[in-house]
């Protein structure tokens, strides 16, 4: 993916009522829905997914060319209500100070 | 609630299923190792009648059933797994990710599902299949497509076509035993009764077969043909035609030039009016009816009163299928709209036909019977033509300037979507409209309401007040207050579900205030109701019944019908609250009654849950625990949920049951509530001697003497003149065992003769013979 054409796209997922298996079968979906659009010449990526235990959600973020390839990913692991967000990751800066330790 | 048949959803066969003997049983070993068989090959080989042949003899294998389900209708990738679900009678109520509430449904189900049709969808369907098969152990699953899904374990199948004979193939009978040759006698036959191969055209059959390559599609079209030519003329016609496609392009593949000859061929002995009608017809998504066919093609060369001919005419021809055992339906096979398509598209007449398409079906939709006495029938007419509603709105999406004639559409179709586990579906047509409507479009405020409520409905509040917001707004600045007056009505329950109690109660009444001084019932019903639920939910049943007398006696002076019957089970409901339990049990029972007549679930739920708790407060602990177990059964089946705030009803109503019945009793009772189906159940709630006819939705072979798959094998081919012996060869068992098999099933008929069997299994009848034929 040419770095002019990099963009971020998060897409948040209510996941009420799943267990942890189920958890792990909406990564696999969206890892294999991923799989099947780059095998089709899409260009997309999935990052990362943080998970809420305690809310129940998930944010699962892609790098796409475009958002509809999201969308398309979505659909294909069956999430058909998906809202894709365009966002921008910073990183912090290395010279930031750190987060002060404790006192023993 | 148990689905009370091993059959489930299997179509019935309109034509003699012949020969793939070798097929057949390489696809049931297959099914025996792998859970997930697919079957492979081009438009027209036969994928589908071989996995729907091999589906009917699973069914006893099945504990749960053998389902099918059939996405040639199906376009959007995202609604496959609600497709797969509602094809399986659950409803779509839920916000959240339906692969895994459709795992759990099946997870301790015993059951086979055909997903007929996956091409198109291949890479959704792949997703899907991986994950229901990782979670439900019991669940196997034939899928048709033209190519491979590519999940792990999938057993490929590519079904080949028909048997042909060699160029030297000799006399008449060496040459039935090729399959291509047998479908082509076999069709022929029933076009031109007598016919059969013969010395005089033997050698012509083999040519038509031979050059037809053997595709049963192809065959199938050309033995048509033998109503008015021999079959030496046909052989002569396609070779003349197969010169023409032999020179490449997309049609190079031999399968596939030998059918698209077939197809040009059969087109262009068509008459003007049948060639226009076939072209036109493409346009139509799964079946349609007559009235369809004549205002939708019914226009210039063709005029309506024309098209009812011209449909037999296709028919005749086999180009039309007709289906439906009650008005008659007729359906083009995928291949052959495919190809009708392509025709009307070079003509450049597909826009105006779909536009026509478009307008016949947002009559359907605008005729708003969602609540009055016609409610049942308007919903199945809906769901015969859910395929072409789909269609005229996919059509509208990707047209420019119709999203506004879309939207209307989508807004007409609310309480269908709402009613008929279609939640999603509907959202995701609104957003995509939404999207596409000017800020200033008159329809958008209430595409925005209808948006907001099915969001309400199906648990996502948050975007529910986001959008009913949004439609307030929009219609504010539009000055529509009929569109002010319904997004505050939903708005009103949606804040109450926040936490916002007083704020949604105050919307709510202004809402109601709005629907009055427009002389809006149905407005002024809904937002009587919503208020009423507050109250209920609140805590406040006194409140809340005087909120549903007055609704009730709203719709009373309307056609309302719909809404009195939940205001009839909200009064059922607060009179139980009020302790008053036989006015409660009366008063749920009547709107049970209601409720059932207009083909609710949801509504049937409630009524049947009101009643189990009215049967444990009037002491009848075995009734109430018998019940319970139905309506738990009956929620499940729908995976719907009793609103909460009345699950402590349910939960106290089980444990006064259960102190006061043994516990063999507690057992028998809840077993039998179990196992009752929705009919029974309701039948049971209002002490009914039995259960009344299915309503339309329910399985169409309800009623027919349940015969197991091999038993309707054998009894098919004993209609089709068989010997005992002949059976046993064709299915490759004993001739002692189609003995034993012809004995039961004159046992399941009660009649005693092979006659008696053939008439019932040609007759497609849903009765045993009767005495009369005996």
């Amino acid at each position: 993916m040419a770095e002019t054409d990099h963009h971020l796209y998060l897409v948040e997922h209510d996941l009420h009522g799943m267990s942890s298996w189920q958890v792990a079968s909406v990564q696999r979906a969206l890892s294999e829905a991923v799989r099947r659009e780059n095998r089709r010449g899409g260009r997309i990526r999935y990052i990362q997914c943080i998970y809420s235990p305690e809310e129940h959600r998930c944010l699962c973020l892609f790098e796409a060319a475009d958002p509809d390839l999201v969308r398309s990913v979505n659909d294909t692991a069956q999430f058909p209500l998906a809202h894709v967000m365009a966002v921008v990751s910073s990183v912090l800066d290395e010279t930031s100070p750190p987060v002060p330790a404790e006192d023993p | 609630m148990s689905s009370g048949t091993t059959t489930g959803r299997l179509r019935g066969e309109l034509t003699e299923f012949v020969g793939r003997r070798a097929e057949l049983a390489r696809v049931r070993e297959a099914l025996e190792e792998a859970r997930l068989v697919t079957l492979t090959g081009p438009g027209g080989i036969g994928k589908t009648r071989l996995a729907l042949r091999v589906a009917a003899g699973a069914g006893r294998v099945f504990r749960h059933g053998v389902w099918v389900v059939e996405l040639g209708g199906l376009r959007d990738p995202g609604l496959l797994v609600m497709e797969v679900a509602r094809s399986l009678g659950l409803l779509d109520q839920s916000a959240g990710w339906r692969v895994a509430s459709l795992a759990d449904y099946l997870r301790a189900r015993q059951l086979l599902l055909v997903l007929d049709g996956c091409e198109h969808l291949a890479d959704a369907c792949a997703v899907m299949a991986d994950a229901l098969l990782r979670s439900c152990p019991e669940l196997r699953i034939i899928a048709t497509s033209r190519h491979v899904l590519g999940v792990a374990g999938e057993v490929t199948i590519a079904v080949p076509p028909m048997t042909v004979p060699a160029d030297n193939a000799a006399g008449p009978e060496e040459l039935v035993g090729y399959e291509a040759v047998r479908l082509f006698a076999g069709r022929g036959a029933a076009v031109l009764p007598g016919f059969a191969v013969d010395a005089g055209n033997s050698a012509a059959v083999a040519g038509v077969c031979r050059a037809l390559d053997g595709i049963p599609l192809a065959v199938e079209l050309a033995a048509v043909r033998l109503r008015s030519l021999s079959p030496g003329q046909i052989l002569s016609r396609l070779g003349s035609r197969f010169q023409l496609l032999s020179g490449g392009g997309p049609a190079s593949q031999p399968h596939h030039r030998s059918l698209q000859a077939t197809l040009e061929w059969s087109y262009e002995l068509l008459s003007d009016g049948e060639q226009a009608m076939w072209r036109r017809m493409s346009v139509f998504a799964g079946s349609f009816d007559l009235d369809a066919a004549e205002a939708v093609c019914g226009v210039g060369r063709v005029p309506a009163g024309r098209v009812a001919d011209l449909v037999d005419a296709l028919v005749a021809k086999s180009i039309l299928v007709r289906e439906g055992q009650g008005t008659a339906r007729y359906r083009l096979l995928d291949t052959l709209a495919d190809f009708g398509l392509a025709k009307l598209r070079g003509r450049g007449n597909e826009r105006r036909l779909r536009l026509r398409h478009r307008a016949w079906y947002a009559g359907l939709a605008a005729r708003q019977e969602a609540f009055g006495p016609g409610r049942a029938g308007w919903i199945a007419a809906l769901d015969a033509d859910h395929e072409n509603l789909r269609a005229a709105l996919r059509f509208c999406v990707s047209e420019p300037g119709e999203a506004a004639a879309a939207a209307q559409l989508a807004c007409d179709l609310w309480r269908y979507w709402e009613t008929h586990g279609h939640l999603t579906e509907g959202r995701r047509v609104l957003a995509a409209l939404l999207n596409q409507l000017d800020y200033s479009a008159t329809v958008r405020p209430r595409a925005l309401w209808v948006a907001g409520y099915l969001a309400e409905v199906q648990g996502d509040i948050r975007e529910a007040r986001v959008l009913l917001e949004a439609a307030i707004s929009a219609a504010k600045s539009t000055c529509d207050a009929d569109a002010i007056a319904y997004a505050s009505t939903y708005l009103g329950f949606v804040l109450y579900s926040l936490g916002e109690a007083a704020d949604g109660q105050a919307v709510a009444e202004t809402a109601l205030r709005l629907h009055r001084e427009a002389g809006d019932q149905i407005g002024t019903a809904q937002a009587l109701m919503a208020i009423g639920y507050v109250h209920l939910y609140s805590g406040e049943p006194r409140a809340a019944a005087g909120r549903f007398a007055e609704c009730a006696r709203v719709c009373q002076s309307g056609d309302n019908v719909w809404y009195q019957t939940y205001a009839q089970w909200g009064l059922a409901t607060t009179r139980w609250l009020l302790a008053d339990r036989d006015g409660a049990a009366a008063q749920a029972s009547a709107a049970l009654s209601t409720m059932r007549d207009l083909d609710d679930p949801i509504g049937v739920a409630l009524c049947l849950d009101t009643l189990s708790w009215t049967a444990a407060g009037q002491r009848q602990a075995v009734r109430a625990l018998t019940l319970l177990s139905a309506v738990d059964a009956a929620w499940a089946a729908i995976q719907v949920g009793l609103p909460n705030t009345l699950r402590e009803q349910h939960d106290a109503a089980v444990a006064t049951a259960r102190a006061a019945a043994s516990e063999s009793a507690c057992q028998a009772a809840t077993e039998k509530g179990a196992a009752m189906s929705q009919a029974e159940a309701i039948a049971f709630a209002l002490r009914e001697s039995r259960p009344p006819a299915s309503p339309a939705g329910m399985l169409r072979d309800q009623g027919r003497p349940h015969l197991t798959g091999r038993e309707q094998e054998v009894a098919t081919l004993i209609a089709q003149g068989m010997t005992n012996s002949e059976i046993a060869a064709a299915l490759v068992i004993s001739a002692r065992t189609v003995e034993t098999h012809v004995q039961h099933i004159m046992n399941k008929l009660g009649c005693g003769t092979r006659a008696q069997i053939a008439a019932w299994a040609a007759s497609g009848s849903a009765s045993p013979p009767s005495a009369g034929n005996r």
